[in-house]
């Protein structure tokens, strides 16, 4: 590895910046085809129920609606939207359209029109005869129920009954997690094209354009090759986009039209039909010393998946294995019951677990530290994982795992000592600082398959192909791949050109933008092709030098061999000259596999105000000290960072898809659902801990989801040391704060 | 089928009291289009008549004329921020209008469309009420005719404009020497937020004898509509500005909730968040009281 | 119904059913789709324009009520192949991620800076109360604003 680095650690602005500053990057709403119809669907407005009568006569006469559809004359296969890879076995659930709501926003219908005001005026003229079935939204109802009860995942490290009948110390709390959306700023959305050949292409903003193809081929009974999954621009996805849900409606559509059909979902539609944070209810329990050594723990989990199984269990899992990651517990046990309920469909969300795991033990580790008497942070770093230790639970290692530094250096930075022991102030307004740590992963290994084919080509020009199916969500991936290349090859970052994921032409990528995989693992297969690509060129290289592989330099678009210094080829040159000599290409494809899956780790401080008489909490400064490896483009981590803070802020503070008794929904808008804006944002500082990890490209680790990890808990702990209460219940509302001062 | 929708465009007013004459139950006033937009889409309104009172430029000012301020109702609640007229004699309504939705709103939203959507929880109302102003408005006569703002709004989203009135012009009056004013509001965030709560406060103090005079409070979203409270009220009149006093108004202003919203579910976090619009009020219209003394902030 | 209407400086003589909003028209009728829709309601600002200095939610307004009015959109920004200072701050900041509230964060930050060249930071975050981000969290945003203000 090179010490001083060219390209990777720089912050360059993400690719296509200069597009999206001028609104000329056309995203899939803005897409124009000639011929092209505008779909709407039909959400259903009951929870639960049977539809006994569907009347589209009214709607179909309406000018410009070309046709409708609904279960009557559409595909019942049955899918689960959360299949990614061919060989994946799961509860299959969903229907293109039902004739069974499950929630209110299930899909009943389309209609396709030739304008999308005509689509949407006649979407109000359908008439529906439910049969109204009883709602359970409850998951504690839920989990005594046959058909809403889906099953229970459950892990032990060690004995946990062993320690817990010797403990005299045991702290429990319960905490809950509300239903949250993902809030990108642009809706979900598809545009799709039949070809004449049999063959749909589906343009969309998606995570995973090889699980696209999956799902609409599966659901449309066509072959892989018939289905061309083609992302478009990406106006925000957190998870929200992972898991395919207009896509198949859309390619049906334009399937069944014979022309192309544009899918969007309004605000409203986009928060309550598409998927959400999963909700929890979580119970722990921790036996703990005296001096503050976690001597086991004990975590129950009630995860409500909503009105489809989706990634129920996978998110319960996902939950389960960041338990045993975090702090070094020999034994442990963690249970998860997972139940479907008529509500919005749980799914994957920046975190995939994460962040509801680390609500539930962080809150519980500030009250460890309460009732010891200890500061909150000297107790986590009694008991966090040391770097290079091993996982209890036979997961992957835990690589070059930071999380100690991450606090020891926070604890610094942010004054820690000094601001939690500042005398508490008694007027109306009432300072309190709180931290929490968080753990993350790094792509499936370990779990689930994790490998990505690219293919690299130097060009007769001196420029670089490199080809994937990578997405960029706005995130830098297409920048951070070409930082990587660059790197390698020295080439200037404006001559490498990386596309991305097109299935058509595209190689294969087994799992896309999930699980914080990108950079660590399709980074380090770009340096890996790009490593071998360099390889190839030098040996022929050296060949027309006439001199030895060693003896070649390439440095800045130029090689040369370093006995003859005067000699120097541009790389187009000599590109060109390999291939009029050798009759060969410069080019590797190359299938990379991911050896490893090291835990990320973060520790979050930050400072809250809360006004005693309105509970209004304004979050003063946050500083997020990230264990990242090594940063391939900072102040895009800087950007991750500042922009899960900003949601997990929402998380902890005023967020929420509320669904009543009956399973009707509030906070379906936004100005219901509160977001944070910029008046209500804190500065936050971010401080990162490189200290490289053995398989990332460069070191670097991942920090997309773990960046949201440690947020919410490190809120309501500052929020219940300023009050001295316990509120274990997200979001913490004004109501919540003066209800729970009032029971003080 | 989609041409349904006829849109009027007068340019004065005259134009519009031609327009108003076959004004019906499927005529809607459109003017900043906040409002109105979103109910025709939630409403799925398709078909009708549509007067754009933008464009008439004469309903666009704010003045004053001797001992009253006119505010014509296409004003902005940008404008009103920005008017000294308003600034100097009612900065009740300035704050309200300060509070109002987003600076994209404020720009576009007008003080006529406010009073005559009547949300409940309206900022802009409270401060109206409390400033004790008439709403001039005309028919399709063209005939001009005031009424006090309590009898325009209705409350829950209704005026009581017949379907060819129109308003054209808030009138307050110039509060005088002594007078000062307030307005604040609790919502879920900082800013952009409706309101859980709010309320406007105008008091004429006497300088020399200390007692304060005159005192309206009106308290928003605790009902279909904003309303003065009489109970609060008569805890300030005729009495001096001391530290028992706000406690006074404190109790007066919770009672005022336990009356208002017995029994829902949003009465123990309002009769605390009044507690800060009171302390609020106080140190706004009569300074940095004693009471905060005893704290170590 | 006949709409004319001047947006970038160009008039347009458009056929405009009443019902549409401002922000219909610029996307569908003139292709303008840097101005987004985001929630329909006023409360994103990704459809933000200016329209006669004043930052608006194109998605709130008829698009016949901004007949005789100067309609600004974010394709306007760049003037003779130069960005203007706002954009150049943008991306020099990094206040870019995926992009879909950037039209209508600059329009409000233009809006900003034409009526108020030397804004607090109180200002500008008052400027895009009602510009929502999910990518940011606003920090680069309010940075590259401050930047572009130095470099007046």
């Amino acid at each position: 590895m090179k010490n001083d680095l060219k390209y990777v650690g720089k912050s360059i602005p993400i690719h296509d910046v200069k597009e999206k500053v001028s609104g000329k990057l056309k995203y899939a709403a803005d897409m124009q085809l000639p011929g092209m119809l505008h779909g709407k669907l039909l959400l259903s407005s009951v929870a639960h129920g049977r539809i006994k009568k569907i009347d589209v006569s009214k709607a179909e006469a309406l000018e410009g609606v070309v046709k409708i559809f609904t279960h009557e004359n559409s595909p019942n296969t049955l899918y689960n939207s959360h299949k990614w890879f061919v060989g994946m076995e799961i509860t299959k659930d969903e229907r293109l359209f039902t004739d069974h709501v499950k929630f209110v926003g299930d899909r009943i219908a389309a209609v396709v029109a030739k304008d999308r005001f005509t689509a949407e005026r006649a979407v109000n003229l359908i008439e529906i005869g439910y049969e109204e079935l009883s709602v359970v939204v409850d998951p504690e109802e839920a989990i005594n129920l046959e058909d809403y009860y889906i099953g229970q995942k459950k892990i032990e490290s060690g004995s946990v009954h062993d320690v817990f009948s010797k403990a005299s110390i045991i702290i429990e709390d319960s905490v809950e997690t509300p239903k949250i959306h993902h809030a990108a700023m642009e809706t979900h959305v598809c545009v799709a094209s039949p070809g004449i050949h049999g063959d749909v292409t589906v343009w969309t903003p998606c995570q995973v354009v090889f699980q696209v193809r999956l799902i609409v081929a599966e659901v449309l009974g066509m072959p892989l090759n018939k289905v061309r999954a083609i992302k478009a621009s990406m106006g925000g996805s957190f998870g929200g986009k992972g898991q395919p849900v207009l896509e198949p409606v859309c390619a049906f559509l334009a399937k069944a039209m014979n022309a192309p059909v544009k899918l969007q979902m309004d605000r409203t539609e986009s928060i309550i039909g598409t998927r959400t944070r999963t909700a929890t209810r979580g119970t722990i329990k921790t036996a703990v010393s005296e001096d503050g050594t976690i001597l086991g723990r004990d975590i129950h989990m009630l995860v409500d998946t909503g009105a489809y199984y989706t990634n129920g269990d996978a998110v319960t899992m996902a939950m389960a294995k960041k338990a045993f990651r975090l702090y070094k517990i020999k034994d442990q046990r963690f249970v998860g019951d997972v139940v479907y309920t008529n509500t919005p469909i749980g799914g994957a969300c920046r975190g995939y677990g994460s962040p509801q795991i680390h609500v539930l033990s962080e809150i519980n580790m500030d009250n460890v530290a309460r009732r010891l008497g200890m500061d909150p942070a000297e107790l986590r770093l009694r008991n966090l994982v040391h770097p290079f230790d091993k996982d209890p639970i036979n997961g992957p290692d835990l690589g070059n795992a930071r999380a100690i530094d991450c606090v020891t250096e926070g604890m610094k930075v942010f004054d820690w000592k000094q601001k939690r022991l500042r005398p508490k102030t008694s007027g109306r307004i009432v300072r309190g600082v709180g931290m929490a740590c968080a753990t993350h992963g790094n792509g499936y290994h370990g779990g689930y398959q994790d490998f990505i084919t690219m293919s690299l080509r130097m060009t007769e020009d001196g420029g670089v192909f490199l080809n994937s199916g990578i997405h960029d969500l706005g995130c830098g991936t297409v920048m951070t791949m070409k930082q990587i290349v660059a790197e390698v090859l020295d080439v200037e970052i404006d001559k490498i050109l990386a596309p991305e994921g097109d299935t058509l032409v595209s190689p294969f990528d087994v799992a896309g933008t999930q699980a914080s995989r990108v950079t660590f693992v399709c980074g380090s297969c770009a340096m890996k092709v790009a490593e071998q690509v360099k390889e190839k060129f030098i040996g022929c290289a050296s060949k027309i030098l006439q001199c030895s592989p060693e003896e070649v330099v390439m440095e800045a678009g130029e090689v040369w061999s370093s006995t003859s210094e005067t000699v120097k080829y541009s790389y187009g040159k000599m590109i060109t000259d390999i291939q009029s000599k050798f009759q060969d290409d410069i080019s590797v494809s190359y299938t990379y596999t991911s050896p490893a899956n090291p835990g990320v780790y973060a520790a979050n401080f930050v400072e809250v105000e809360v006004d005693t008489l309105t509970g209004l909490v304004k979050v003063l400064d946050v500083l997020a000290v990230h264990d990242i490896g090594k940063a391939i483009n900072p102040g895009f981590v800087e950007g991750q960072v500042q922009g899960a803070i900003q949601m997990g802020i929402g998380f902890a503070l005023s967020e929420e898809i509320k669904v009543d008794r009956n399973g009707k929904i509030s906070g379906d808008k936004f100005s219901k659902y509160h977001v944070i804006n910029a008046p209500s944002m804190p500065d936050v500082k971010v401080l990162l801990i490189e200290e490289g990890e053995e398989h990332g490209p460069f070191g670097a680790k991942s920090i997309g989801e773990i960046s949201t990890c440690a947020i919410a808990p490190a809120i309501v702990n500052a929020i219940n040391a300023a009050l001295d209460i316990n509120i274990t219940s997200l979001p913490v509302t004004p109501e919540k704060i003066i209800k729970a001062l009032h029971e003080k | 089928m989609m041409n349904e929708m006829n849109f009027k465009m007068p340019a004065s007013l005259n134009e519009l009291a031609l327009n108003l004459d076959n004004a019906d139950e499927k005529t809607y006033l459109i003017s900043g289009g906040t409002d109105l937009i979103i109910k025709l889409r939630e409403k799925k309104i398709y078909s009708g008549t549509i007067i754009d009172l933008k464009g008439i430029q004469e309903l666009n000012y704010i003045r004053q004329i001797e001992q009253t301020i006119c505010i014509g109702a296409n004003t902005t609640f940008t404008e009103m921020i920005h008017s000294e007229i308003l600034i100097k004699n009612a900065p009740c309504l300035v704050q309200a209008a300060e509070q109002i939705g987003s600076t994209q709103i404020r720009n576009a939203a007008t003080i006529g469309g406010n009073i005559a959507n009547a949300f409940a929880g309206a900022d802009a109302i409270p401060a109206l009420i409390a400033m004790g102003v008439k709403v001039k408005m005309m028919n399709a006569k063209g005939e001009f005719f005031l009424k006090d703002i309590d009898e325009v709004v209705i409350g829950s989203g209704k005026n009581s404009l017949h379907k060819d009135e129109v308003i054209t012009e808030v009138i307050a009056p110039v509060l005088g020497h002594g007078y000062k004013s307030f307005f604040g509001k609790v919502g879920s965030r900082e800013r952009v937020t409706i309101a859980k709560l709010n309320m406007a406060v105008v008091v004429k103090n006497n300088h020399e004898t200390g007692v304060i005079e005159d005192a309206r409070v009106v308290l928003g979203s605790l009902g279909p509509k904003a309303f003065r409270s009489d109970l609060v009220e008569i805890e300030l009149v005729g009495k001096y500005i001391t530290d028992s006093l706000q406690t006074e108004f404190e109790k007066a202003l919770i009672t005022q909730i336990d009356i208002s919203i017995a029994g829902r579910s949003s009465r123990p976090y309002k009769r605390e968040a009044v507690k800060a619009l009171s302390e609020d009020a106080f140190s706004n219209l009569f300074g940095s009281p004693a009471w905060r003394c005893n704290n170590e902030k | 119904m006949e709409l004319i209407i001047n947006v970038n400086d160009i008039e347009y003589k458009l056929d405009v059913n009443p019902r549409m909003r401002l922000l219909d028209v610029l996307r569908e009728n003139l292709g303008l789709t840097g101005a987004k829709e985001g929630c329909g309601e006023g409360e994103c600002g990704a459809c933000t324009i200016i329209m006669d200095g004043l930052a608006i939610n194109s998605c709130m307004v008829l698009a016949h009520q901004a007949r005789g009015k100067k309609i600004i959109t974010v394709e306007a920004l760049e003037q003779d192949g130069e960005m203007d200072r706002l954009q150049e701050a943008f991306i020099n900041n990094g206040a870019v991620q995926c992009g879909y509230c950037t039209p209508g964060m600059l329009m409000s930050c233009k809006a900003l800076l034409m009526n108020n060249p030397n804004p607090t930071d109180e200002e500008i975050k008052i400027a895009i109360e009602g510009n929502l981000c999910r990518c940011t969290g606003y920090i680069k945003i309010v940075r590259a604003v401050k930047e572009a203000i130095q470099n007046q």
